[in-house]
């Protein structure tokens, strides 16, 4: 264990780029977590006399058209932004894993028809098909949950049946066959631990984009509904200010975005050079 | 050799059909699996329980599924869509009268991305650690974590408001142009084949910050592959035969390096396509550009399903086709395809 | 006595790669010389550096590397005073050099005729038809069936020997002075390698060209070459002729690496292998560079300078104590 700490030492004092991005995600752990204590106004509270006011030391963000605090907004949103695409891409790898473990570990028809449910979810364009299924399903956070997850299901299941592919003649899983264990426990406790470090990997790189894909449908008037702070909302509310110069209205709920995804990529990135540095591009 | 390619493109054709017919069986289940029951939605809140089964039966939503396909599947042959509850026309009306803006546009980000990318990439494989090599890297890693709508609202406060040298963000012609004469649709075209030189300059003004927006996106994932592609090519084995026999830097770089790393470069092309077209609905709202994404907002908004869902098919068939584009140009530049599968 | 011109000369030649984790003395001090059409052999493990000193000579070094003294000249004239340009133009058509791994080392999406005719293009002042002419020509001197139709193939489509022909014919299509083989039938079969290293035989007394092989084949060398480079760890710690080194080897590396070759008059329980690893380049490096795996060391064999001593004319060895 401590050799993996050090490893990990080593890959931070290599790499300070990965470095700024753990940094990056505690910080966004912190606002995800504490965010509606730390903010200073109340995200709701407007206040007309203090309405599209550049930043200041007061509001280092401005407020928006209705005198909320952007500061404010930006921070408290970052709980939502986050708590959907953690709950999107939680359920994708649950599903994800079990349904490519299973094609991988059985093969044969099994195979061709997750294969095939793959195929055609990656036939669509993804924002595109998540469009489709809100609009099917209702306009709901949940749905917006539901959708991400269904887009980012392929990724995971293609990952996790390659990896157990890979793995079913192996020695380990052979030694569990023998020793009698039904392919439930085999897929559970054998197959699973040992594909866990890719699927992380998988987990960390797919994270910014579930995040970009559930802002970009809010953005379009899915999902969240005013005057619920959320950053996609919020940049699609401040879109109109822009041409009239009121920049801070959408540059810095997008920029906290840009951060958030960011920061995942990199991790991604870093996480990857860390589990499989042959894999670096 | 000849006949050989068009068998091969022949069966790429025909692996298609599946992807295709997958395509149909689900946007025909998104139809069916609206919440509630659309008799009840078409028919307004004032109906009675018998308006209601005339409505379910005029839909055809008394018949059992396989039946329900089936009619789908006629319709479709067809090119019938169904109607747009929000302006009473028919889908396929409205996505193909609007299809040229979105597809001009697409097609410009795609082609400032890759104007962009390959050269990028180039450059930053045949000089690593060098500071195009950084930039690169930089853009890359950037690239991919903007989003496309905060680009553009970017782009449009510096290049609009700030710097004055784009004209408003209002959709593809400011209001004192008339639109050229309809004949590809695609107005860079259509004013040049009109010989409106001012609407020319006007279309490509009103076109450039969105493209750029779509470029932006889709630079990121094509330098990196073109990059690495590049990479993994020169030092290959074969380019170091090519240096070894003294062939000139630009007959290496360009015919024995270049044709080989632009393969992986086409693939990702195609996953690329797939994110533009989703990007291309964001910045079309950005943009106010009328094109087919602004009218699927719109019919989302106001649960116009029949709208959303043949928007949805309409871009996932021309995913398809460009997919099978790239499979076909593929086939075409790479001689070993024919001996795989 | 007439004088000696030597068609390429080696210098005293040190090479290092600056990677990451440190600088990596690949060679140090190579002297060797080859005469008009004569076969020297290059032997020694992987590693020894074999390869990065044909890759010097060529001027193909991967960008890492950094000659850091020494000379090579080349028909009396030094390469490292060559543009650029001009050592462009000498590859190929002067000096020639082809690979192991013949499939991968030509080029997967060009016919084998295309590559041919650039190689051709580039060299000759042959243009239009004659281009073609001269490939289809050449393709039959290394003994292709129906190079009508094999001109029109792709490397996938050929075997490995038969691509190791096309590299040949690319190698002497402009009649190089010197051609560097680079373990040229690794990985073929015994009948194939034979015919391949007949037709390098062949094409060498022909335009009486001088020709480095480069093989960690021992029992190759032995049958092909005139005069043997034994290289370790980036030394060159044995020359001689062939048949000397054979039936005296000075160097204790050289008569392991005899007594680990297979050979069909000796029982196979008197092959030893040698111990001990290749060092590490990157290190502190004694004098001399097997001395850690050697049976003979003693403790002075550690100190600067290695010496270099001539046993008999022409037989050379860097070793403090020779066998």
């Amino acid at each position: 264990m401590s050799a993996h700490f050090r490893h990990l030492l080593y890959v931070m004092r290599e790499n300070p780029v990965t470095f700024f991005s753990f940094v990056l995600f505690f910080l966004l752990m912190a606002l995800g977590l504490f965010g509606p204590w730390l903010a200073p106004y109340d995200p709701l509270a407007s206040d007309t006399a203090n309405a599209l006011r550049p930043p200041s030391w007061a509001h280092p963000f401005g407020t928006d058209n209705l005198g909320r605090d952007v500061f404010s907004r930006v921070i408290t949103a970052t709980r939502l932004d986050l708590a959907i695409s953690v709950a999107a891409v939680s359920l994708s790898f649950v599903a994800g894993s079990a349904a490519g473990v299973c094609a991988g570990y059985f093969g044969g028809v099994t195979d061709k028809l997750i294969g095939r449910l793959t195929d055609t979810i990656m036939a669509f364009p993804l924002f595109v098909l998540a469009m489709g299924i809100v609009s099917a399903l209702g306009n709901t956070i949940e749905n917006i949950v539901y959708t991400t997850a269904v887009i980012n299901f392929p990724f995971y299941a293609r990952v996790a049946r390659a990896e157990a592919n890979s793995r079913r003649e192996a020695g380990f899983v052979e030694a569990a066959r023998l020793s009698g264990n039904g392919h439930g426990r085999i897929l559970l406790f054998h197959m699973g631990p040992n594909i866990m470090p890719p699927m992380m990997v998988q987990i960390s790189l797919n994270m910014g984009y579930a995040i970009l894909n559930a802002a970009g449908l809010s953005f379009i008037g899915l999902g969240v509904r005013p005057p619920t702070p959320e950053w996609g909302i919020m940049v699609a509310e401040g879109a109109k200010f822009i041409v009239s110069g009121e920049w801070w209205l959408a540059i810095f709920p997008g920029a906290a975005l840009m951060l958030a995804v960011l920061c995942f990529n990199l991790l991604g990135d870093g996480l990857r050079d860390l589990i499989d540095p042959r894999m670096r591009t | 050799m000849k006949s050989d390619s068009l068998f091969l493109i022949g069966r790429r054709l025909l692996q298609a059909a599946p992807v295709v017919m997958g395509i149909i069986v689900v946007t025909f289940i998104l139809t069916r699996a609206l919440p509630g029951d659309p008799a009840v939605f078409f028919a307004g809140p004032a109906a009675d329980e018998k308006s209601i089964a005339e409505i379910r039966a005029s839909l055809g939503l008394d018949k059992s599924w396989p039946e329900q396909f089936w009619v789908y599947l006629q319709n479709l042959s067809r090119g019938d869509l169904g109607k747009s509850i929000s302006t009473g026309q028919p889908v396929m009306e409205e996505l193909a009268t609007r299809l040229p803006a979105s597809l001009e546009l697409t097609l410009m980000g795609l082609f400032l991305a890759v104007a962009i990318a390959i050269p990028l990439g180039m450059l930053a494989a045949t000089r690593p650690n060098s500071l195009v090599d950084h930039l690169c890297r930089l853009v890359v890693t950037i690239g991919v974590s903007l989003p496309t709508f905060f680009t553009g609202l970017f782009l449009v406060y510096i290049f609009y408001f700030l710097l004055g040298l784009s004209p408003a963000p209002l959709g593809r012609l400011s209001i004192i142009h008339i639109a050229p004469d309809h004949v590809t649709g695609f107005y860079l075209i259509d004013s040049l084949i009109a010989g409106d030189f001012e609407v020319f300059r006007a279309a490509l003004y009103q076109m450039i910050l969105p493209a750029s927006t779509l470029a932006i996106f889709a630079l990121a994932p094509l330098a990196r592959m073109t990059r690495a592609a590049m990479l993994g090519v020169l030092s290959s084995d074969f380019v170091r035969t090519a240096r070894a026999s003294g062939l000139s830097r630009k007959t290496i770089l360009w015919v024995y390096a270049f044709q080989n790393a632009i393969l992986p470069v086409l693939t990702t092309l195609g996953m690329v396509f797939s994110f533009l077209l989703g990007a291309n609905v964001l910045v079309e709202k950005v943009f106010a550009w009328p094109g087919i994404g602004s009218f699927a907002i719109e019919a989302l908004i106001a649960s116009d399903y029949a709208a959303v869902q043949g928007f949805v098919l309409a871009m996932a068939l021309m995913y398809v086709l460009l997919n099978l584009a790239i499979d076909i140009l593929y086939t075409v530049v790479d001689p070993r395809i024919g001996l795989e599968g | 006595m007439e004088s000696r011109n030597p068609l390429l000369v080696v210098e005293e030649l040190s090479l290092e790669f600056r990677t990451r984790t440190g600088v990596v003395k690949a060679l140090e001090n190579v002297s060797f010389e080859i005469e008009k059409g004569q076969t020297v052999g290059v032997v020694g493990e992987s590693g020894s550096g074999k390869s990065v000193m044909s890759y010097a000579i060529m001027g193909i070094s991967d960008p890492a590397a950094r000659i850091t003294s020494g000379r090579i000249v080349f028909g009396g004239i030094s390469l490292f005073e060559k543009s650029r340009q001009q050592l462009q133009e000498m590859r190929g058509r002067e000096l020639s050099m082809i690979f192991q791994s013949p499939r991968t080392a030509l080029n997967p999406i060009r016919t084998i005729g295309r590559q041919l005719e650039d190689v051709i293009y580039r060299h000759s002042s042959f243009r239009g038809r004659q281009i073609r002419e001269r490939a289809l020509e050449l393709l039959s001197r290394v003994h292709i069936p129906d190079p009508e139709k094999r001109y029109r193939a792709y490397p996938f489509e050929l075997s490995g020997g038969m691509c190791q022909r096309v590299m040949i014919a690319i190698a002497i299509s402009s009649n190089p002075w010197l051609l560097i083989a680079d373990e040229p039938v690794t990985g073929l079969d015994v009948t194939t390698q034979a015919v391949i290293m007949d037709l390098i035989k062949d094409a060498a007394r022909e335009r009486n060209m001088g020709t480095i092989l480069i093989t960690h084949d021992l029992g190759l060398a032995a049958e092909y070459c005139d005069r043997i480079i034994v290289m370790h760890s980036g030394h060159v710690v044995e020359v001689a002729d062939t048949e000397h080194l054979f039936m005296r080897p000075r160097h204790p590396y050289t008569a392991k690496l005899i007594g680990a070759t297979p050979n069909a008059s000796r029982d196979l329980a008197e092959l030893s292998a040698i111990p001990g690893n290749l060092p590490d380049l990157r290190a502190e490096l004694p004098a001399c560079r097997y001395s850690e795996r050697c049976e003979h060391f003693a403790q002075d064999c550690l100190e600067s300078p290695l010496p270099r001593l001539e046993t008999e004319t022409g037989h050379h060895v860097a070793c403090r104590y020779p066998l």
